[in-house]
């Protein structure tokens, strides 16, 4: 009998064999890994010195900061997204001749890369956190309008009529009906942007890291590991801390969902 | 501080004019198609692979969950390390930026195929590669091409930063020349492109869409 088949028969697979396989493959991806470390003749590090690195950057303190450093820079940018994008959105979304005369201008820059506008905000406002903070409210604010859009498009129009018979003026159907409905919408809309802000202001920070070099985030670090110092152990260590934090961040928005979105199911 | 529209389109036209424009354009579009294909090539196997065994899927899936937190980005300084300033430097970015969205969503087309045309096919006589073949693929083709339309956006984006920083020419290389010339004109006119070309892959892949797989919504 075929694995397909008996998938489709006895769907839940038991969870220690599923287990044993996940060991499998990261053993066998961490292995490939040491291969590779051991073959390079010191040009790749192996895992323990990967390790031994991680933890030394974490002692020092430099790891902690820098990953603070982006983590506010990230956070600035994705306040501003979102008191622009959802406000822009909900209006869009509600008004729609308004919505339809901006959406083509919409189109145009969710386009244009946050990395490609970098150098006209570096022109603007200089080398400091405020070019950084806005290449990311950029990246993150299409995706917060997109879906803001959407939720208040796809609210329920028995609810809007309700509420236009009990006679609540306009401002009031946005505020008690539509807002309430479009909240999943515009918190996976946050996740999607928060999640392109993440890599954006590591872009951002690998652009303009070689002219400041102090007040230097994760992605400043990456760029002075590579071009300054040449330390791959380092490098390695950044590169999977960016990963850890952008998927906790993601975590984080999956679980506001999953508890924000059961209260509005079925409204 | 900022050109007018008016300026940015002679910048365009002299590019257009120079043939620069155009090399560029080929440089940066040939590098995205070849990655698009890699992505395509490894990405739907693997999604494919993980919907239709339970080994594939739990092999593969936390391997996806690990990597894929890590941003195409992120992989710019150590790439730069190891394969150094060369175009294959943008194309291993941006596979590697597409291949996520591909498996992921050929992945969960594929796991909504209908068990009974699984069934019907195996009672029918179909081994296991005809099953794959004929009723999987039919049916994550839309989720592939879906895949296939975000793994393409994000390979856009992510030639501006790979090309800058990694390639001797190409588009996104051109915005950053321009940009360290302070010639804020030319560098808008390459954005701009950039911005098009983006615009239009996703179209066409729209558009692929609905001719190849019009059942999908």
């Amino acid at each position: 009998m075929s694995e397909t088949t008996r998938r489709l028969a006895f769907p839940a697979p038991t969870d220690a064999r599923r287990f044993g396989t996940g060991v499998l493959a990261v053993a066998t991806i961490a292995g490939l890994w040491q291969l590779w470390a051991h073959q390079s003749d010191g040009r790749i590090p192996t895992i323990s010195e990967v390790i031994a690195h991680g933890a030394n950057l974490v002692a020092t303190g430099e790891l902690p900061h820098a990953l603070v450093v982006s983590i506010g820079r990230v956070l600035a940018g994705f306040a501003i997204a979102s008191a622009v994008g959802i406000p822009v959105g909900l209006a869009m979304g509600y008004l729609r001749p308004l919505g339809r005369f901006v959406d083509p201008l919409l189109q145009a820059f969710r386009s244009i890369a946050p990395i490609a506008v970098l150098p006209l905000f570096l022109l603007w406002f200089g080398q400091g956190n405020a070019a950084a903070a806005l290449v990311v409210a950029y990246a993150a604010v299409f995706p917060i309008i997109v879906n803001t859009i959407e939720g208040v498009a796809r609210a329920d129009a028995k609810l809007v009529a309700a509420a236009k018979t009990l006679g609540l003026p306009p401002m009031q159907i946005l505020l008690h009906v539509l807002v309430p409905g479009a909240v999943p919408n515009i918190i996976t809309g946050a996740r999607i942007g928060m999640g392109i802000a993440w890599g954006a202001i590591i872009a951002a920070e690998l652009a303009v890291g070689s002219e400041s070099g102090a007040s230097g985030g994760i992605g400043q670090l990456m760029f002075a590991s590579y071009a300054y110092q040449l330390d791959v152990g380092n490098l390695v260590v950044y590169m999977i801390s960016v990963g850890v934090v952008g998927y906790l961040i993601d975590r984080g928005f999956r679980a506001v969902i999953r508890h924000v979105s059961p209260a509005h199911r079925g409204v | 501080m900022l050109p007018s529209p008016g300026v940015v389109a002679e910048a365009l036209a002299d590019a257009v004019a120079s043939g620069q424009m155009l090399t560029n354009i080929e440089v940066s579009l040939g590098r995205l198609i070849l990655s698009f294909v890699l992505a395509v090539c490894i990405g739907a196997p693997i999604g494919l692979f993980m919907a239709t065994s339970r080994f594939g899927r739990d092999f593969f899936e936390p391997i996806v969950d690990l990597v894929r937190p890590i941003s195409g980005i992120a992989w710019i300084p150590f790439a730069l390390y190891l394969i150094g300033i060369s175009p294959a430097l943008p194309i291993f970015i941006m596979t590697y930026v597409a291949v996520f969205p591909i498996i992921l969503n050929t992945y969960s087309a594929a796991c909504n195929v209908q068990g009974v045309l699984v069934r019907a096919a195996r009672v029918l006589g179909l081994r296991r590669g005809m099953i794959v073949a004929k009723v999987y693929v039919p049916a994550a083709l839309s989720g592939i091409l879906t895949g296939a339309r975000l793994g393409i956006g994000g390979a856009w984006l992510a030639l501006v930063a790979a090309e800058f920083i990694g390639a001797p020419d190409g588009l996104g290389f051109s915005i950053w020349y321009f940009a360290g010339q302070v010639r804020t004109a030319d560098m808008l006119a390459y954005v701009a492109v950039t911005g098009l070309g983006g615009f239009l892959s996703d179209r066409l892949i729209r558009l692929l869409q609905r001719t190849l797989a019009p059942w999908s919504s």
